[in-house]
């Protein structure tokens, strides 16, 4: 087995492990650390808490974080084909345009399943 | 045009075929037909296959069409076209979007068709990914019992287990010999390396886990019985095809004449270590469920029998097992489905409990036989189709000289038949209770379309030529082209 080639990948992460360490440990040892109520209160805008961390919040919550994170996505992926348009062709043109279609037929199903309704 | 989409026809139907029951569900169009208008699309995909383009491979090598694909892919699709037929009338005591159901078994369907047919170890896993995340949402399904989740959520967890296996296995095949083809890499590890025979073991047991063989078997009995049952017949037969098909694939190509690798013990090891769980752990069962998830561990057990030394007669005894048994095992969760009462979801998990099948003969005599035929044609008693494969497994092995094997297989099956004719015994013998399942059913009788062409199935064991002739023609050719045919036919 040759794994010489990967040398170098081993010092990188050695090296990443070490400095994260030393300057944990050095902030760990040398710092100066005070502790009192309001410091550690969980901070809400200027607001004094009105709640516990730990409550029970709406599912929807949820749900919109998963439809921004997929639409997202898709702008993420549909910036660099509209960039390299050209270049790429049009069998990328099919490629993006049926991922657009499942995420089309996706965006009905949930738009009728009243996933985007607030009340 | 018509001719660049040719070979993945089949599973194009099935996936717009998805989306278009899907969208005509949520606009509340023909929502009485749409299973009906699933089981068309599943025929018109068997058509399409075995219409379709001859064998080779396509699209730069990345799919693979053969006499085994075929195969698997029909099998697929006979299993779950069963499954439609007969839950069409049975969906309505759950509490289940039926509709969404089957749109989900079809795009598990999907996936599976891409597993079986894949060339490229990403496409195996885009395959993998598509048909894994139909079946979580299978079991989560019924929304509002909060089995179902929990099953689904250890379903989800475990199966991402999986994933990480197979991808840690992938880049270690890459990091090996630079390919991700699947032909490239079965050519390259004849040389052997340490690298590429420990990324190899780790993808298939990413498959292993899939089948629910004995280290990683853990989740079947739970997700099991969780789910609700026409989620647990998809996911005990339809997932369970496919991985065996693509365990075969890899194992027939990674370790086959590979004599810088000897995995024979490790596969012994694993088949003796399920056939014991699965035939000590179901005698303690009192789950319906749980017992047929634990006893299946002792089938795929047995099954992985086949290809400790790997060989064209093991392949196709696996095939013919594998196969025959999923359909005994519908049938089994079918007839328990159609003893279901109409009730609270969160009653489900205790709806299976075995002492309400006490005395079944005398309250459902015909569910009483159909259930008895499958158990013993589980137990592989001879008249039953059931025998057959069990037969040729043993036979397989004897030949090959593997006695500890051979010994181990024997016991186990005995100790499987007690088990087996204990609830024979509590339908036929026991009397029935207030709490037995099915008194206050209404059956359907339209389910005897489904059930005489079952039992039919099931006593083809007492006609052996045709089973021959089935065997001869078509499971024996696609073991060899998965074997033989590996790299000079098909890639040349």
């Amino acid at each position: 087995m040759n794994l010489e080639e990967y040398l170098p990948i081993l010092v990188f992460v050695g090296a990443g492990v070490f400095i994260a360490t030393v300057f944990v440990a050095l902030a760990f040892i040398r710092g100066h650390r005070t502790v009192y109520d309001d410091k550690i209160a969980p901070y809400e805008c200027g607001f004094d808490a009105f709640n516990t961390g730990r409550i029970r919040f709406d599912i929807r919550y949820y749900l919109v974080a998963i439809l921004f994170v997929l639409f997202d996505l898709e702008v993420a992926l549909l910036f660099p084909w509209a960039v390299t348009f050209l270049e790429l062709g049009w069998s990328a043109f099919a490629g993006v345009f049926s991922f657009l279609f499942i995420l089309l037929i996706g965006f009905i199903y949930e738009w009728k399943k009243g996933a985007l309704e607030w009340d | 045009m018509i001719e660049l989409i040719k070979p993945i026809l089949p599973e194009m139907i099935l996936f717009f075929g998805a989306c278009l029951v899907l969208l005509l569900d949520v606009f509340q169009k023909f929502v009485d037909h749409l299973m009906n208008l699933s089981s068309v699309l599943l025929v018109l995909c068997i058509v399409a296959i075995v219409l379709g383009v001859p064998d080779g491979v396509y699209y730069h090598n990345l799919c693979v069409i053969s006499m085994f694909t075929g195969l698997f892919k029909i099998a697929l699709l006979t299993l779950a076209l069963f499954q439609f037929l007969a839950t069409s009338f049975l969906m309505d005591k759950y509490a289940l979007n039926k509709n969404e159901h089957s749109v989900m078994v079809l795009f598990l369907i999907v996936g599976a068709c891409v597993m079986v047919s894949a060339n490229h170890l990403m496409l195996l896993y885009v395959g993998m990914e598509i048909q894994a995340l139909a079946a979580y949402t299978l079991v989560v399904m019924q929304r509002k019992s909060e089995y179902s989740a929990e099953a689904g959520v250890k379903y989800f967890i475990l199966g991402s287990l999986a994933s990480v296996l197979y991808l840690l296995g992938a880049s270690y095949l890459y990091g090996a010999y630079n390919t991700l083809y699947l032909h490239e890499i079965i050519t390259a590890i004849k040389a052997g390396s340490t690298l590429g025979g420990l990324g190899s073991i780790l993808v298939v047991s990413a498959f292993l886990f899939k089948v629910g063989l004995f280290p990683f078997h853990q989740w079947v009995p739970d997700v099991y019985q969780g789910a609700p049952t026409p989620s647990t017949s998809i996911i005990s037969t339809l997932s369970k095809v496919t991985a065996v098909a693509v365990v075969l694939k890899l194992i027939c190509g990674l370790f086959y004449d590979n004599k810088s690798l000897d995995t024979r013990w490790i596969f012994s090891a694993i088949a003796i270590l399920s056939m014991i769980v699965g035939a000590v752990v179901p005698i303690v069962q009192t789950h319906m469920k749980r017992f047929l998830g634990y006893s299946s561990i002792g089938h795929a057990g047995f099954m992985l029998m086949g290809i400790v030394n790997i060989h064209v007669v093991g392949v196709s005894s696996i095939i013919a097992y594998v196969l025959i048994y999923s359909l005994t095992l519908m049938m089994t969760l079918i007839c328990l489905m159609s003893l279901k009462d109409k009730r609270e979801p969160d009653e489900e998990r205790n709806d299976l409990e075995l002492s309400k099948l006490g005395g079944l003969s005398q309250v459902r005599p015909k569910h009483a036989f159909m259930l008895a035929v499958c158990f013993l044609s589980m137990a592989g008693m001879p008249p039953l189709i059931g025998f057959f494969p069990k037969l040729l497994i043993l036979q397989y092995i004897i030949n090959q000289g593997q006695m500890l094997l051979t010994v181990f297989a024997i016991i186990t099956t005995v100790i499987s038949l007690f088990y087996y004719l204990k609830i024979i015994k509590l339908m036929y013998i026991d009397m029935p209770t207030k709490q037995s399942i099915g008194i206050s059913v209404n059956v359907n009788m339209r389910l005897l379309w489904v059930f005489i062409p079952a039992v039919i199935i099931q006593l083809l064991g007492c006609y052996i030529p045709i089973l021959q002739t089935i065997y001869v023609q078509y499971v024996t050719p696609a073991a060899e082209t998965l074997i033989i045919g590996t790299n000079e036919k098909i890639y040349s």
